[in-house]
């Protein structure tokens, strides 16, 4: 676990912030926090990693066995793969699996899950989420949320995802393995519905310009009064605190998803360290 | 059969192997990133000028803004760097060159070491924070409750 240097460490970088965080709300879904005395460079850094950075778990790799639903196998596996899977506690553990020792795929680095429904009766079978089963009981289709961890067997019905709807005597059968990968590589892997990201709530540094400013709404985090439309200009100001609001998808709680996107942050920038020692240790410097 | 896995991003540098394709694949970039399989290193540095140390581009793969920029930040803050700057080749291309002069005779590794310890202090300081206002946060909310 974390335990705080204190002062110390930040000492030896006198060209280092100390940036101060206050939560303002916490929720299943969002996250809203305040992060001061940083620059705009690191936040927005921070706002990137949320979405792009964050390792979730999610279906990679799909068999149909069956499909005699109104829809074509690629259609149906890009739904399927779309769906949030629960991935708080799983996903630290598992590897990659480009990395796995395994052959295809293990428990290690994968999750296995399966669809089979036949429409059987006159009306409309609806496919949702509900159907895929995964033989993982902590990784499942829906929504992270606390009365989960309490009753795994108090399963809620709100969160189903539509996959296909099926007739009479159509059925969609298939397996499916989840894997863990991050936003960047398909957007299937990014914890966050949405990160609202916020400074100079009244555009005293006028990085932005109004044609009117009189038409644009108040933001919640303004400070001038009703009567004013834009704080006045001031020109040695710099963005100073800024309002985040991260909303999860379902995959994991909004907590984890911060706390992952700066462990991830960290470990980018010690990856890259080691890679520099290795590189001016092997001498691989080339001189033109 | 023969196996062979890509490695497609910096953090994944052991086994090279490449999966097949008999089933649907939903991750077609996993093929776009086979050809970067040669690409182990995530920094190769290219020495831009004479014998000095003092002027070095570095190429890091797999980088883009979000380490970018923020290195730059940290690293313009030391006074011995007289020139700082990064840009992306292209925009296909997942790669940044970014570019550190210094003062005299330093090298230029060094603010870039510098740089990425403060980079990386900065991110553990806002971890820690993080963690103590969500503590906090809690037992406010417990304390409402009771």
């Amino acid at each position: 676990m974390l335990i705080s240097p204190g002062f110390n460490t930040l000492l030896n970088m006198p060209y280092a912030n100390q940036p101060t965080v206050k939560i303002t709300e916490l929720t299943d879904e969002n996250v809203k926090f305040v992060i001061e005395n940083t620059d705009l460079a690191v936040a927005n850094s921070i706002r990137s990693v949320f979405m792009a950075e964050v390792p979730t778990i999610a279906i990679d790799w799909i068999q149909i066995d069956a499909n005699s639903s109104v829809h074509h196998d690629e259609f149906v596996a890009h739904r399927v793969g779309l769906i949030p899977l629960t991935s708080d506690d799983i996903v630290d553990k598992m590897q990659y699996s480009r990395d796995c020792t395994c052959d295809e795929f293990c428990p290690e680095c994968s999750v296995e899950l399966t669809l089979d429904v036949r429409c059987t009766e006159d009306q409309k079978r609806h496919v949702t989420s509900h159907d895929l089963l995964s033989n993982n009981p902590r990784v499942i289709p829906g929504v992270t949320s606390w009365s989960r961890d309490n009753d795994p067997n108090d399963y809620v019905e709100q969160d189903n995802i539509l996959l296909v709807k099926l007739r009479k005597g159509q059925e969609l059968h298939l397996r499916a393995y989840a894997k863990k990968g991050f936003g960047k590589e398909h957007a299937k892997w990014n914890p966050t519905a949405g990160v609202c990201f916020e400074y100079d709530p009244d555009n005293a540094l006028r990085h932005t310009v109004f044609p009117r400013p009189v038409e644009w709404p108040k933001s919640e985090y303004s400070e001038i009064d009703e009567d004013e439309v834009q704080a006045p200009y001031d020109p040695n100001g710099k963005p100073e605190r800024f309002y985040y609001n991260v909303e999860s998808c379902g995959s994991l709680q909004p907590e984890t998803i911060v706390l992952s996107a700066l462990a991830g942050l960290k470990k980018k920038l010690s990856d890259l360290q080691t890679q520099l020692s290795h590189e001016i240790q092997s001498d691989v410097l080339t001189i033109n | 059969m023969s196996h062979i896995k890509c490695s497609t991003f910096k953090r994944s540098t052991k086994n090279n192997f490449m999966t097949k394709l008999t089933r649907l694949k939903l991750s077609k970039k996993l093929w776009r990133d086979m050809k970067r399989k040669a690409v182990f290193f995530s920094v190769l540095t290219v020495q831009a000028e004479g014998s000095d140390d003092s002027c070095v581009t570095f190429v890091l793969h797999d980088e883009d803004h979000t380490l970018g920029n923020s290195l730059r930040y940290m690293i313009m803050k030391n006074p011995e760097v007289e020139f700082c700057g990064y840009s992306n080749t292209h925009p296909s291309e997942t790669k940044i060159n970014f570019r550190i002069q210094t003062r005299g005779e330093l090298p230029a590794v060094e603010p870039f070491r510098k740089g990425l310890n403060d980079l990386s202090g900065v991110c553990q300081h806002v971890l820690n924070t993080f963690e103590t206002s969500m503590k906090t946060y809690k037992e406010q909310k417990e304390e409402a409750m009771d």
